[in-house]
């Protein structure tokens, strides 16, 4: 009984610490809500301590890339259009918009991904051995060969590159005239299901993104696949 | 010559009720009635971080109250029950004294809400392992709109079992009847906690989109399984708490 006796005071301590922290934290709301958050908070301090953590987190950084090049200015732009056209829902069509908010999240980190994916191809394809010149004449018969399938690779490469640029591109500007769309129906008064229409079209091709990406990069392992063997 | 502006005619916009009108408004009260109400907005807002931080301690009111409210309902009928209809496993520590009233109030309120902050990282941890994009956060915000649920519910169905109790004791039904009677009464709070259970298990299975496509179909399955053994996990926790809380504070 007396351990009993001492974790529940140990409890308590930890809870008045959380509680003053629940103060501290969020000062928002009438003096009411925030008595009443305080006093919840020492009792039930365990429930409170994500929200005190989430305010610590650091804001994903992970996508953020160094300098901004032509697709990061692209997507930077259009994201700021999204998330503008997105707000205008608010008080409109707040439910898809509450519903979807997770899947944007998603077409941003999957723009983010296949622009670094196109800056990596485009790093070796730079790389002064990787450039497809016309290789070594006079080379015996067998080295010319393999020489030639190295650049048919390497064209390969840059197609693919090319490809997933245009894709890039596509869907930034697809985008970009969804957004417009949503803007003209709350312009024009249409009913909300018009754009719950536009943004699940959206939503929609945020997996069609995914699914590109996956099948660019099952093929071109299937490429690599077929390139090993031919060399052997 | 003044050019008078042609005059258009008003178009008459359709106006939706009630989802964002419900919306806009959180307080306790009208968050109690989306919970009746508007099932499924509720779990869209429990999708929008920036409002998790307000609903939680609403959630927390609204389960609190309604919890408080059963108890002492249970400890007015406990004192107007004559001593030998008392369930057995409150006889032991049962008087007419302010203790025991009190201390099955906070064993009920306070047991049956921190049993739920035992099991989250559990539910947590299910959440992961189904694959669904889910923050700890939204985690507690889950279990409290279930907790929020149950509570409406036992409120729902506290008149009606009163009101049977009551007749019971007025009209001196036998004994044994009794004793069955209120010991329904203090498990009423897990009959309406099959509310909440399904209410979690809406929730969640509403999260089966933040499956990537591919798996979404195997991992909902998993999911849904999951959520299940969560709620028997929290079913088996709960009654334990409430006992060893009513234990000590009875002493």
């Amino acid at each position: 009984m007396d351990l009993l006796n001492s974790s529940f005071v140990l409890y308590l301590m930890i809870g008045a610490g959380v509680g003053l922290a629940v103060y501290l934290a969020d000062r928002a709301g009438t003096r009411t809500e925030r008595c009443i958050r305080v006093a919840t908070a020492v009792p039930f301090w365990p429930l409170y301590v994500p929200v005190l953590l989430r305010g610590a987190g650091p804001t994903s950084a992970s996508n953020e890339l160094e300098p901004l090049d032509d697709m990061a200015a692209a997507i930077a732009q259009v994201d700021r259009e999204l998330q503008a056209a997105l707000g205008s829902l608010r008080g409109w069509a707040e439910s898809v918009l509450t519903r979807e908010k997770v899947r944007f999240g998603e077409l941003h980190s999957a723009w983010i991904a296949q622009a670094q994916r196109i800056r990596e191809m485009d790093c070796f394809l730079s790389l002064p051995e990787h450039t497809t010149g016309t290789g070594n004449k006079g080379v015996i018969e067998r080295l010319q060969q393999n020489e030639q399938a190295r650049h048919r690779n390497l064209q390969r490469i840059q197609r693919l590159r090319d490809r997933a640029y245009n894709d890039l591109m596509g869907t930034l500007a697809w985008v970009r005239e969804l957004v417009s769309m949503i803007h003209l129906a709350k312009f024009t008064g249409a009913p909300a299901s018009r754009a719950e229409e536009i943004v699940a079209q959206m939503a929609a091709g945020v997996e069609g993104l995914s699914e590109v990406t996956w099948h660019e990069e099952e093929g071109f392992e299937k490429a690599n696949t077929i390139v090993r063997l031919s060399g052997r | 010559m003044i050019h008078t502006m042609h005059l258009m005619d008003a178009v008459e916009v359709p106006t939706v009720e009630s989802p964002g009108r419900l919306m806009g408004d959180h307080s306790a009260l009208s968050l109690a009635e989306l919970l009746l109400k508007e099932r499924v907005q509720v779990d869209d807002l429990l999708r929008d971080d920036s409002r998790q931080v307000d609903l939680i301690p609403r959630f927390l009111v609204i389960a609190l109250v309604s919890f408080s409210a059963y108890a002492w309902a249970m400890v007015l009928l406990l004192h107007a029950a004559p001593n030998g209809s008392v369930p057995s496993v409150l006889a032991e520590g049962w008087s007419l004294s302010v203790r025991p009233a009190v201390g099955l109030w906070l064993a009920y309120a306070v047991g049956l809400v921190a049993a739920t902050g035992i099991c989250l990282p559990s539910f947590y941890f299910y959440g992961l392992l189904a694959g669904v994009k889910i923050s700890f956060l939204q985690v507690v915000t889950h279990c409290l709109k279930g907790q929020a649920s149950t509570a409406i519910m036992l409120i729902g169905i506290l008149p009606i079992y009163v009101a049977v109790a009551l007749g019971m004791l007025i009209f001196a039904a036998p004994v044994e009847v009794q004793q069955m009677v209120l010991s329904i009464g203090l498990v009423l709070p897990f009959i309406a906690g099959l509310w909440g259970v399904y209410s979690i298990y809406h929730g969640f299975m509403r999260l089966a989109d933040t499956l990537p496509g591919r798996f979404r179909d195997r991992r909902t399955c998993f999911l849904r399984r999951l959520t299940v053994a969560w709620a028997a996990c929290y079913t088996a926790v709960t009654p334990l708490m409430i006992y060893a809380l009513w234990t000590h504070f009875v002493g």
